[in-house]
């Protein structure tokens, strides 16, 4: 797939060189939460919501599953800690870098732009910056991560990048703002 | 004739006028003027054939509830049928035609179905046109479309961009009127979010027509400052040209948003279609003025009073120089008043109440109008244009009195209430005597999942037809909204004033005159678009149609693209009356969404074109496609069905790829095989319910192949299962089975299994996955080098990490072609190197990428099963040979006990054998085996039928492979099988492998 370059009411970079983990714990056991912690440096997220310093984050995906995000160069380190601090425990952990794409939007509309494509709210109340919510991007499913005020990150299936690219490249067509 | 005032025309803008084209005229306009009112400007009356008679019809609204003024729009990509043209807006440059005639409007030939109007009574078409029962499909059927139907299907794409917009809000308003401004005003005032919409282009509704005043002031003052105040609220959006057009279940509601309907090409969505998530909807929908029924009233020109009025105020356009108003109500001696102090000639009101109205009369009678109250009209009398009228008593028959002549029958019978959205999940209504109108009832809402009501209707719409009342409910009906959602208790704010003249009660008339004779009837219309007459639905009646659902379709009455906004009450009433029944027993039709047409491309949004579906690509996919791929759907995925070399045609790549996989070397994208792996202290105890066969006791670093049933014992899944270390797993599932074994997994660990100690995560697109198939197979990886290959150190079904070419990868050693056969995993983002890398590395040993098709065949060779081929949801292993897969050891695993019952442990089963034909042909898919005699219908016996066919070019004749009753039992019969169109075809009963029975040559 080439860097993609499209003219849209709001900026569309696909994210390279980051590295996902998935992990299925009991998230509500300590030890499981304390030896994340240690692992990673980064706190626990509430459900719903992601924490997270520079490229690195954990996300809330389901009361036993949770996503972490590294650099790719920090991949291999990352399962060794998280092995490490987690021994003992009943976890599965799997690499899961290559089995996604991530894209991220950046403007001031990218809240309109996302609400023509998933059914839930987008507003500040509802997808507060902070926010995890695993969702559709029309007809595949996908999350979405609110990391600042103007981006968002969206994640799906690599399978079908190419449909996500083109869905957000046709929501953010000018001409086709929602609100002035 | 119809003209443009020289004053007068609130909406549109005498600065700029704009010039359009009707049936290829060029004619001009103003901006703000609709489709409709700048015809009539330029004396365009005549804007359609009806649908059955090919009447000429003019328009007889000016709104959403127009039945006849339907256009085509636009040309070629922007071309839309069935446009009504009060609501179309006009622009710069707009094409319009006339719909339902030939060879012109002005002359039609299909109206001379008018003057056989006597021989084509309701239900003529079902009585008619069923015999003999195949003239339908190849004479009737034909015609009849020819000569009915509206607007033409467009032919070219359509050229325009759509949208879907998914809002959410505590409180919907749907109506942009006095109202719906007032009912968003109060609940914004709360504080919760709020969503005000309005299908017009403008806010204010019918008030600043009707001359309310509102705090002292003209209506539009109010209307003005208030919309300002609801827009720079950041807890409100409000939406003009935005219907709300349906609404569902659970707080649900569709609005459709006319975008860019009335500036083309201007790189705006057309259409946006809001999908709205709230909580409380509030319905201020306003009414729709009843039409009257008495003969001859579907002559243009012939209009309800308050469009003839908003035409007037509006558009500044005069429908005629004289207008005679026909009412059983007060509110159309507006349009009288209105008339007159334009200028223009009002020669009579005829009031059909015996004592006349109230206020608005006498000011009728102060300015010099004529009124005649307990009058009717007894016919309207010109062809294409309205002429005269002539009067009649209302009590009578229709013995006419006078004749007065017009240009201009406005014509009021009372207003009935919109109640269609309030309806639309679920709403009742009851019938009020005395404004004789369906109003909602309040106490019978709409139910949310909460068991409260969901929708609040306002104003208008809930039968208050007064601006003081209007106000005062709405602005209760937004304050309930509110509180319902959590809105903060709203300080005690006082409402607007709002004043109009005071009426006289109105007095229902469902037929003018009352005792109008047959021939009268019989020209007196109810529904103009579908050509449904008073008789009509009296003959519906008469013929035993008491049910209000059955009259309307047998008498097509509300059935046309309006949905009966004019005729449903008027239809109802005259069915009540002619069952001598009364209206709220006879009840209204359903109300279903949306509450007009909207575009079906709207409806879909966005996925047409590229987006119409997702495809979901293989690491790998871009390289088949520059590689001659004929690409196959498998589980959302695109797979190559064969590579195509040269001139090559589909059937010719397949051969050449079994043949050189069988005798050289093939390469196959298996990426999109489904991987999953299953991990934990309870894993092989969770496994070995999930597969027939054993699991828990599979070595490390060997592979067995497994199958999954269905709790009711039929075989839903299949593949190959790596032990990867003490408590992990890997399962290979189907191409298409990917997602649902996953969840199949997780749905018996999340609710019948829970304490079970068990993680599963799919990793299907973390990996691609290369087939490397062929005699040839360990020499190309043995080349690239990095692990051993060899058939001690990876033995047939065993697996090993390691490195191939410098990729790390893990390598099965499985076959599903009967061919040394190695699947080599790499990351997914890997994968095409790694392809490539292989690709270049067999070039010496004659390697070929082979398809799907490629695979197919080679299994079938093989006697291999296909899921979804052999079974079909009602197949178990056992009757697939595969017994030796579902072990008698276990306790216990998903499908064991239905597997038990009596006609499934049964051998008179159809089961899986091969078949060979004694041409050498090739039996068709799904051909079935024919067996002696009928069954109780009648048909042929069967014995069994065909799951795999194709044709072998390892072995140059056809083979199948089929579910035959007994057929392991039956080596060498030979039975016969279907062939459409042509002779049964006898094929013999043979062992189902059909090649290298032994195995040797993956063995190696």
């Amino acid at each position: 797939m080439s860097d993609r370059q499209p003219e849209g009411y709001v900026a569309l970079h696909q994210l390279r060189g980051l590295s996902m983990l998935t992990l299925r714990a009991n998230l509500s056991a300590t030890k499981i939460k304390s030896g994340i912690k240690k692992a990673t440096g980064l706190d626990f997220p509430k459900r719903g919501m992601h924490t997270s310093h520079g490229a690195k984050s954990l996300g809330w995906m389901s009361p036993d599953e949770l996503l972490i995000i590294v650099d790719a160069d920090e991949c291999v380190q990352t399962i060794e800690n998280l092995n490490k601090a987690l021994v003992g425990q009943h976890i599965l952990l799997e690499d899961m870098s290559d089995a996604r794409a991530m894209f991220r939007l950046s403007g001031k509309n990218i809240r309109e732009v996302l609400a023509k494509l998933v059914p839930f709210d987008t507003s500040h109340s509802g997808f507060a910056v902070g926010s995890l919510v695993r969702t559709r991007f029309a007809q595949v499913a996908g999350a979405a991560f609110m990391t600042s005020n103007d981006t968002v990150e969206l994640m799906c299936f690599r399978s079908v990048q190419d449909y996500v690219f083109g869905l957000l490249q046709d929501a953010s067509q000018p001409g086709s703002e929602v609100f002035q | 004739m119809s003209v443009r005032l020289a004053n007068q025309g609130r909406l549109i803008d005498r600065m700029r006028p704009l010039s359009f084209s009707f049936n290829g005229q060029k004619m001009k306009g103003y901006h703000g003027d609709t489709l409709a009112a700048s015809l009539l400007a330029n004396d365009q009356m005549l804007m359609g054939r009806s649908f059955k008679y090919h009447r000429p019809r003019g328009v007889v609204a000016s709104g959403a509830e127009e039945p006849n003024a339907l256009m085509n729009l636009g040309s070629e990509g922007h071309f839309e049928p069935n446009a009504r043209a009060t609501t179309t807006e006009t622009f710069e440059g707009l094409l319009a035609t006339s719909q339902n005639h030939f060879p012109s409007l002005a002359f039609d030939i299909g109206a001379v179905n008018s003057k056989l109007a006597r021989f084509l009574p309701t239900g003529f078409y079902y009585k008619m046109f069923i015999h003999p029962r195949s003239f339908w499909k190849h004479i009737y059927e034909p015609i009849i479309r020819k000569a009915a139907g509206l607007g033409k299907a467009p032919k070219a794409r359509d050229a325009d961009k759509y949208e879907h917009y998914y809002h959410h809000c505590e409180v919907l308003v749907v109506g942009g009127g006095i109202a719906g401004l007032q009912a968003a005003e109060s609940a914004a005032a709360a504080g919760v979010r709020v969503m005000l919409v309005e299908q017009t282009a403008h806010w204010g509704g019918r008030a600043p027509v009707d001359g309310v005043i509102i705090d002292g002031a003209p209506a539009d003052e109010w209307i003005k400052s208030t919309i300002a105040k609801l827009s720079s609220m950041t807890n409100v959006v409000v939406r003009n040209r935005t219907q709300g057009s349906g609404i569902y279940d659970h707080g649900y509601a569709l609005a459709y948003e006319r975008v860019a309907d009335h500036t083309p090409r201007d790189q705006r969505p057309r259409h946006r279609l809001w999908r709205v998530r709230c909580k409380q909807i509030v319905t201020a929908t306003g009414a729709i003025e009843r039409p009257l029924s008495f003969a001859r009233n579907d002559i243009p020109g012939v209009m309800l009073a308050s469009a003839v009025r908003d035409y007037l105020v509006n558009y500044g356009v005069s429908v005629g120089d004289r207008t005679v108003v026909v009412t059983n109500n007060d509110d159309a001696y507006r349009t009288a008043l209105f008339l007159k102090s334009a200028g223009l000639d009002v020669p009579a009101i005829i009031d059909a109440r015996a004592e006349g109205g109230g206020e608005l009369m006498a000011q009728a009678i102060a300015a010099g109008i004529r009124v005649e109250t307990g009058r009717g009209i007894a016919k309207v009398k010109g062809g294409k244009r309205v002429t005269a009228v002539s009067l009649c008593a209302q009590v009578g028959e229709g013995s006419e009195i006078e004749e007065i002549p017009c240009d201009v029958v406005a014509m009021s019978g009372g207003w009935s209430p919109v109640v269609h959205l309030w309806s639309h999940c679920g709403g009742k209504l009851f019938w009020d005597d005395a404004k004789a109108m369906f109003r909602p009832d309040v106490n019978k809402p709409p139910i949310g999942s909460n068991g409260e009501g969901f929708v609040i209707v306002a104003g208008i719409a809930s039968g208050h037809l007064r601006s003081a009342e209007v106000i005062q409910d709405a602005g209760q009906a937004g304050l309930t909204a509110a509180e319902l959602v959590g809105g903060k208790k709203a300080k005690d704010t006082k409402l607007p004033d709002a004043q109009d003249a005071k009426e006289a009660a109105m007095e229902p008339v469902w037929l003018m005159p009352h005792g109008a004779s047959y021939k009268l009837r019989s020209k007196a219309w109810l529904d103009f678009q579908n050509d449904v007459k008073v008789s009509d639905v009296q003959l519906a009646a008469q013929e035993g149609f008491e049910s209000v659902e059955h009259a309307k379709r047998y008498t097509t009455l509300g059935m046309a693209t309006d949905q009966g906004k004019l005729s449903n009450i008027n239809g109802l009433a005259t069915l009540s009356e002619a069952l001598n029944s009364d209206i709220p027993s006879v009840g209204t039709t359903t109300f279903r969404p949306p509450y007009t047409p909207i575009s079906m491309a709207s409806l879909a949004g966005q996925a047409r074109g590229e987006l119409f579906q997702p495809v979901r690509k293989t690491p790998i996919h871009n390289w088949h496609n520059a590689h001659g791929a004929d690409w196959e759907p498998v589980g959302g995925w695109r797979r190559p069905y064969a590579y195509i070399q040269n001139s090559e045609t589909v059937d010719q790549a397949v051969h050449r790829e079994v043949i050189n996989t069988r005798e050289n070397l093939g390469i196959l994208d298996a990426s999109t095989l489904g991987k999953i792996i299953v991990k934990g202290p309870d894993a092989g105890k969770f496994l070995d319910m999930m597969y027939t066969n054993m699991m828990s006791n599979l070595k490390r670093g060997r592979c067995r192949y497994g199958l999954m049933c269905s709790e009711n014992g039929f075989l839903t899944d299949d593949g190959v299962v790596a032990r990867v270390d003490e408590q992990t797993w890997l399962c290979h599932t189907t191409s298409g089975g990917a997602d649902r074994i996953h969840a199949h997994m997780e749905e018996w660990l999340q609710t019948e299994w829970w304490d079970w100690k068990v993680w599963v995560v799919n990793v299907t697109e973390q990996l691609a996955q290369v087939a490397v198939v062929g005699p040839n197979a360990r020499k190309v990886l043995e080349k690239l080098g990095g692990m051993d290959l060899s058939a001690k150190a990876l033995p047939f079904m065993a697996w090993a990490d390691g490195e191939i070419g410098g990729f790390s990868c893990r390598a099965y050693r499985i076959s599903f072609s009967g061919e040394l056969s190695y699947e080599i995993a790499i990351p997914a983002n890997r994968g095409l190197d790694f392809w490539k890398m292989v690709v270049e590395a067999g070039a010496e040993f004659g390697i070929n990428p082979y398809g799907t098709e490629c695979l197919h065949i080679l299994r079938a060779e093989k006697g291999f099963i296909m899921i979804g081929d052999e079974t079909d949801g009602t197949v178990i292993p056992q009757d697939l040979g595969l017994s030796w897969a579902v072990s008698e050891k276990k306790d216990d695993f998903l499908g064991k006990r239905a597997q038990k019952r009596s006609f499934m442990d049964n051998l008179d089963r159809w089961q899986l054998v091969g078949l060979e034909t004694l041409d050498g042909s090739v039996l068709e898919d799904g051909a079935y085996a024919i067996a002696e005699g009928k069954n109780a219908n009648g048909q042929t016996n069967t014995q069994g039928r065909v799951t795999s066919t194709y044709h072998s070019p390892t072995l140059g004749r056809g083979i199948a492979m089929g579910l035959v009753q007994n057929g392991p039992d039956r080596m060498g019969e030979v039975i016969s099988f279907t062939k459409i169109g042509a002779s049964p075809v006898n094929a013999k009963i043979v062992h189902v492998v059909f090649y290298d029975v032994k195995g040797d040559k993956q063995n190696v």
